[in-house]
Order: structure tokens, then sequence, then C-alpha cells
């Protein structure tokens, strides 16, 4: 984990005065599998495509492989990346097959074994046209034209929104096999926060057009914590770690952001013993930090 | 990092299939591909291109029964198989360009720009190789050069200049026809391309005008953002938003750029007068230019320019509905927006196929009302191709519809136009062989009854149309979320 495969500096970009990447700044390192979890609008599909150099930023600078990915990229770096759109982008006329040859034929290291074994189980239709195809099948499509030639960083936005929930499984079991097989580097976004509990080593949570959260996965699963005070008992205005608090009925719920036994232990002196500390899932963090 | 919790199996080992050494040289299979879908990636320019292919063998073979019938297929092909998908070529090939996965694809710009060389090569080379099988001098490789340079020109003013969807249909075809006025015109560009010398430097000029092209539009500040620019630039315009179909769009602009929900036409009537002129009045004027300079290059005396525009005219007026298919897929948009059942749905389009076809002839019967063309007149065969006209457009779009309500097969489509063409060939070489009238004014009025039967059998089946099955061309796709 030690050659840094992106390195994004005050990030910023803005459509039409709205600024929806405020500065952003982070590095991801080979071998990493990077979670990417925002609200709707809040920048996740903007910062993938800027970072691939789909767009100019109004600052900063984006380097992939070490090369400045801000205005263009040169070929050997495209040949390093697999990228899978939003809105899949597959050329309508086109049969399934016309099209993953197509693509083929332009990469030297394309592996026509690994795409007949994920087109066999994922009963991805070759022979009909691609505006034929499902929704879904044209999903499966777009990611096996991503992986054919086995790229060393792997972008996918979104990648299983249309999928169902067994191709889902086997989807993420494959993004597990490459990940581990090499030193593969796999930044994804996604609203299925299970999804993404099962492959990420890494979250990145946007927020207010920042990286708001960067962390590893089992890390914030330790420093987020809900605590539920016993009826009647209130608690001070300030505590460290404090990220919100709210009333339920006639208790007080407390949410940490970097809950540690020093915070235990200034919990216990101002609110009293008997009080309840629930470890929270991503999902429930993720809504606490929208709350 | 995690370990995963999802069971883990053996990896596939690595298995290269023969690709491009490095990338930047793009391999032949792409090549073909590439072509391939050039030539096949509209219907109605695959229509076109397979009727092309069709007349083709009559070109060759009919040379031994009518030379001068043969030769006039020979131009059709040469218009169906390779002129009209080049036109629309640069557009596609901008569209590709547009694609941000394949831009991400290492070789593939230079892979496209060649396929579009290849093109241009091969119209360059149709006209002398059919010169030579006439035994007309005139068509020599003068003229292939001739095209190629033009050709190539065409190219580069439209990968900087496409701007949006109205402006590319005039912007498309002007520069091209003005290159060969110019052509025409000058006395000096004879005596400039007869030297050996200057055509190849010709030749190498266009060649790395291809280069240059291809290099400043990939090599920009970004690959994607000199499409943005180049409109923004000249005419405020945001090229994806105006140009790109809804699935290719990027995110950001992928809200239906499509005016009005039928057939993409603008609901206003000048905007439909504006589109139909764009594409019933300069396609004709663009081929009737080349067949002029053809008949100029070879010799030959210069037919009526007017009288040849006008047939030119009323043959895509003649074909022009084919699109209308389309109209009954795209009513399920209306479906929920109108408080109509089916039978007033099928009224309403209805009404706006005929206003379409009202829209169409007006420009046709402006022309017969012109005191300039009164003078000249379009000629007996003028007033019987108007006929076919009026009769075969009607035909032409409720076959079309109903090939798409009854869910034909491609086939049966493919079947149902060539036994109308072979009708019509029939017609005209009764014409040009006899000039005897009476086929052609019996294939007109035979195909208005079948014209009006199509209609009925229309009507019924839009009374249970499925639009599950029957879904619009362009939005056969779900759209993605947009954020």
């Amino acid at each position: 984990m030690s050659t840094e495969t992106i390195n994004i500096s005050k990030l910023g970009k803005s459509f039409d005065g709205n600024s929806v990447l405020k500065g952003v700044s982070a590095a991801v390192h080979a071998g990493e599998v990077i979670g990417v979890l925002g609200l709707n609008g809040a920048g996740k599909t903007t910062l993938l495509e800027t970072l691939l150099g789909f767009c100019v930023p109004d600052s900063g600078c984006v380097r992939l492989f070490g090369r400045n990915s801000v205005h263009a990229l040169d070929t050997a770096t495209k040949a390093r990346i697999g990228f899978v759109p939003q809105c899949d982008e597959l050329v309508e006329s086109m049969h399934g097959q016309q099209y993953l040859d197509l693509i083929a034929g332009f990469y030297p290291t394309w592996n026509l074994a690994l795409i007949k074994r994920l087109t066999d189980e994922w009963t991805v239709p070759l022979n009909l046209k691609i505006n034929k195809l499902s929704v879904g099948q044209r999903q499966k499509l777009s990611i096996l034209a991503a992986l054919g030639h086995e790229p060393e960083l792997l972008v996918l936005d979104e990648p299983v929104a249309s999928l169902d929930p067994l191709a889902r499984r086997q989807f993420l079991k494959e993004l597990i096999n490459i990940s581990a097989a090499r030193d593969r580097t796999i930044l994804f976004s996604t609203h299925i926060v299970s999804d993404l509990e099962r492959i990420a080593s890494r979250v990145w949570l946007i927020k207010d057009g920042d990286i708001a959260i960067d962390t590893e996965l089992d890390s914030i699963k330790e420093h987020y914590v809900r605590v539920h005070l016993p009826p009647g008992v209130s608690a001070p205005a300030s505590l460290p770690g404090l990220l919100s608090r709210r009333q339920e009925q006639s208790s007080t719920i407390l949410v940490f952001n970097h809950w540690s036994e020093a915070t235990c232990t200034a919990v216990e002196k101002t609110c009293g013993p008997g009080f309840n500390v629930e470890v929270l899932a991503l999902e429930e963090i993720f809504l606490e930090l929208h709350a | 990092m995690k370990t995963p919790d999802l069971p883990q199996t053996a990896t596939v080992p690595s298995q290269a299939v023969t690709a491009s050494s490095s990338g930047t040289l793009a391999p032949p299979r792409a090549l073909l591909y590439l072509l391939h879908f050039l030539f096949t990636s509209h219907p109605i320019i695959k229509f076109v291109c397979y009727t092309g292919v069709f007349l083709l063998p009559v070109s060759l073979f009919g040379y031994f029964w009518s030379p001068t019938f043969a030769f006039g297929m020979g131009i059709y092909s040469y218009l169906a198989i390779l002129v009209l998908p080049f036109l629309v070529a640069v557009v596609q090939q901008r569209i590709l360009l547009g694609n941000r996965r394949l831009c991400l694809i290492p070789g593939f710009p230079l892979a496209s720009g060649l396929t579009l060389l290849v093109m241009t090569t091969l119209l360059a080379a149709f006209l002398p190789l059919l010169g030579s099988l006439y035994g007309i001098q005139h068509l020599s490789s003068l003229l292939g050069i001739h095209v190629f340079v033009c050709a190539s020109l065409y190219v580069a003013v439209l990968q900087f200049c496409l701007i949006s969807r109205h402006a590319l249909a005039l912007l498309s075809f002007l520069p091209f026809l003005l290159i060969l006025l110019i052509f025409q015109l000058s006395p000096y560009m004879d005596l400039v391309w007869r030297n050996p010398a200057l055509m190849l430097l010709a030749f190498l000029l266009c060649l790395a005008v291809w280069g240059l092209a291809l290099r400043s539009l990939h090599a920009g500040s970004s690959f994607k953002a000199p499409f943005q620019q180049t409109g923004a630039l000249l005419l405020g315009y945001d090229y994806n938003q105006q140009f790109a179909p809804l699935s290719w769009q990027p995110r950001h602009s992928a809200i239906p750029s499509t005016p009005s929900l039928l057939l993409g036409f603008p609901a206003a009537l000048t905007g439909r007068m504006l589109n139909m002129a764009a594409n019933v009045l300069v396609s004709p004027l663009l081929c009737g230019v080349l067949m002029l300079f053809m008949w100029n290059s070879s010799g030959k005396d210069t037919p009526y320019p007017l009288r040849l525009f006008f047939l030119l005219h009323l043959f895509i007026v003649a074909i022009y509905p084919w699109a209308w298919g389309e109209l009954a897929a795209r009513s399920r948009l209306l479906w929920l927006r109108l408080d109509t059942d089916r039978t007033q749905l099928w009224q309403t389009l209805e009404r706006q196929l005929w206003t379409q076809y009202a829209v169409m002839f007006s420009y046709t019967l402006a022309f017969l009302l012109t005191p300039l063309l009164l003078e000249q007149g379009p000629g007996t065969l003028g007033w019987y191709m108007l006929l076919l006209a009026l009769s075969a457009s009607l035909h032409n779009g409720y076959l079309n519809m109903l090939a798409r309500l009854e869910h034909w097969n491609s086939w049966v489509q493919v079947l149902s136009i060539i036994s109308f063409l072979c009708a019509i060939c029939v017609g005209l070489g009764y014409v040009a062989f006899s000039d005897n009238y009476g086929p052609l004014t019996g294939i007109s009025l035979g195909l208005l009854p079948l014209a009006l039967w199509y209609r009925q059998r229309c009507k019924s089946s839009f009374a249970s149309v499925d639009w599950v099955k029957l879904k619009p061309s362009a939005y056969k796709r779900g759209a993605s979320g947009a954020t």
C-alpha cells in the first residue's frame, strides 16, 4: 500500500455558480477499496468524473499514477483505468458481443477467459442488440467492458443500482477477487451501504462539497456511537466528541463521532451512570450525519 | 485492509487476446467494427445503405442492358452507400468521441479518425472506378482527388463547427456545397489539380489537416471540454445539451433535449417549417449540385438544374415519412399527459402527422407556384413525380407505422420496402424507355388505396397498442438518475 494511485489536492468545481466541490483533498494508495457515500447531489459523481479528467476543475489538482490528469490523460494512464459511468454510455446500435470485441481490440491485456466466465455467470445475452437489453443487463455489460482489461484503477459510479440481488452479490464477489488478487485500487460510489460494508476498506463520506469523513471502515464504526440517557437526565451543552443531540419522548439521545474511554468517563461524570451506548452500523452513521 | 466476508474464488488466469501492440495504433478489427457502426448507426441510413447495396448489382449487370440506366443506378448506389453514410458519419464520430467511456480507451480517437479516413478514401475511389467501368474518361482519378479534398475539408470544418441540431443540418451541407461550387466555377482549379506534384501536395495537406484536427480535438485542455467550448464560443450553445442523444449526454444535461414529445419536431409552426426545410430542401440541393458536378465532369449536357432539383426534392419527400413510425412509439409519452382514450390519442397523432405532411408539401407547392419555375416548368415527368411523391409519402408513412405497431419482422419490412422500390423502378423505367406514363400513374394511384388500408389497420392496432413492446428509439433505455 505504498504507491499512491490517486492524489487529489484542493479540488474545486462549481456548476452555474453552485459550488459542488469545495477544496477536496485526499489520497488513495494501491490496493485500497474506497466506498464513496453521500446524499443525492452531494458531489460523488462530480468528484469521480473530475478526477478522471472528464471536466476541468475550477481549482486544485488531481494526479493519477503520479501524472496530472486535470487537462489530459496519456495513453499509458488510460490503459490502467476501468470506468463504469452512472449512465452506461453503451453504443446502442451494436450487439453486446460486437461492443465487447470493439473494446477488446484496443487492449493487449484483454482477459477473454474472465469475460467469458462472467458472461456465463451473469447471464448477459451478448447476441442481442444493446438497445434490446434490460437496464440491469446493460449495467452488467457496462461492468464487463470495464473489467476486461484488468485495470489497476477501477472507478465505478453506482455500479449496482440496477442489478438484482443475485447479480449484485456476484458482482461484489468479483470485486473482492479483483482487489484481493493484485494491488488493484477500486473507487466506487453507492447508496447501498450494506454493499459498501462488505467490500470497502475505506469510506469517503461526501458532505457539503467536501470529504467529511475519510477513514478506515472499522475505525468509523468504533468512533461513532449513540448514547441513550435515562429518562429525565439531561446532558451538558458541550461534551468532547459530541456530534448532535436530540430529545425522544422523555429521554435524551447523544451522538458522538469521536467516542473513546475518555468520552465515556466524561459522560458518566456529567450525566451519571445508567446510560446505554449503541454501536452504529454504517447506514445509521450516515443517517445521523445527515439528520 | 478489511478482510472480505464473501467467499473467495480462484481468479481466472489472464489470457491476452490479440490486440494492438501499444494502444497507439488502431487494430484493423476495431476499424472494421467502427466502419460497420458508422454505416448502420441510424435506421434510416441503414435502410438507404441497404437499398444502395441492393441496386449495386443492377448498376454492374445493367451495363449490358442499358448503360444510361445502369449508370444512374450506380450514382444512386454511390449516394446511398457512401455519400449519405459519410455525411452522417462525421456527426456519429463526434458522438463517439463525446462518449466518456470510449474516450478512456487508449487509441480510440485515432481509430475513429482512421475509420473516417477510410470512408473518405472509399468515397473518393468510387467515382473513378465507376468511370473506368463505363469508359468515361472525365471521371478519372482527378475527380477522386477532388472528392477527397472536399470531403477532408468538410470533415475538418464540421469537426470544429458543430453547434446544435438545427445548425448542424445546415452547416453539414453548406461547406460541402461551397467547396464543390468553387471547384466547378474556378477555371484555375483544373490546372492546379492536373499537376501531379500539386495533387500529391494537396493529398498530403489533407492528411495533415486530419492529423491536426484529431490532435487538437484530443490534446486540448481536456478531451471533453473542447466540444462544449466550441459551441459556447460560437453561439453560446452547449454542445452536449443541443446535440448529443439522451443516452450519451453527460449527467448534468440528462434532461431530454427533445423540444416536443412528437418526433422531436418543434411545437411551433415556424420551427417545423425550418426543420422541414433543412430536410427536404438542403438534401436535394446537395444531391443536385453533386449530380451537376458529375455531369459536367463527364462532359455531358447539363440537365435543367431546377428540374433536377425539383425531382430530387420529390424523391426526398417520398422517402421522408419512413421515420413516422416512431410517432406511434412516442405516443406513450402522451398517454399519461393527455386526458384522452386511445382513439382520441390516435386522432391527435394523426393530426400531427398530417400537419407534417402539409408542411412538407407546402414547399413543393411553393415551387410549382413560383413564376420562375413556371417559366422553366418542372416538365411532364415532374408532375407525374409529384403525384407519385404525394401517394408514396402517405403509403410509406402508414406502412412504417403499421410495421412498428404490429411488430413486423425486419425481413417482412425489408421485403415490403424492396417490393415498393421495384414498383417505382418499373414505373420510372417505363417512362425512361418508352415515354409511357401509364404504369407510373397506375402505381401512384395504386399506392393511395394501399395507404388507406394501412391507415385502417394502424387505427385498429393502435386501439390495443402495447407500449411495453413499442418503445421510442431514443428512449429504449431507462435514463439513470442524474447525480
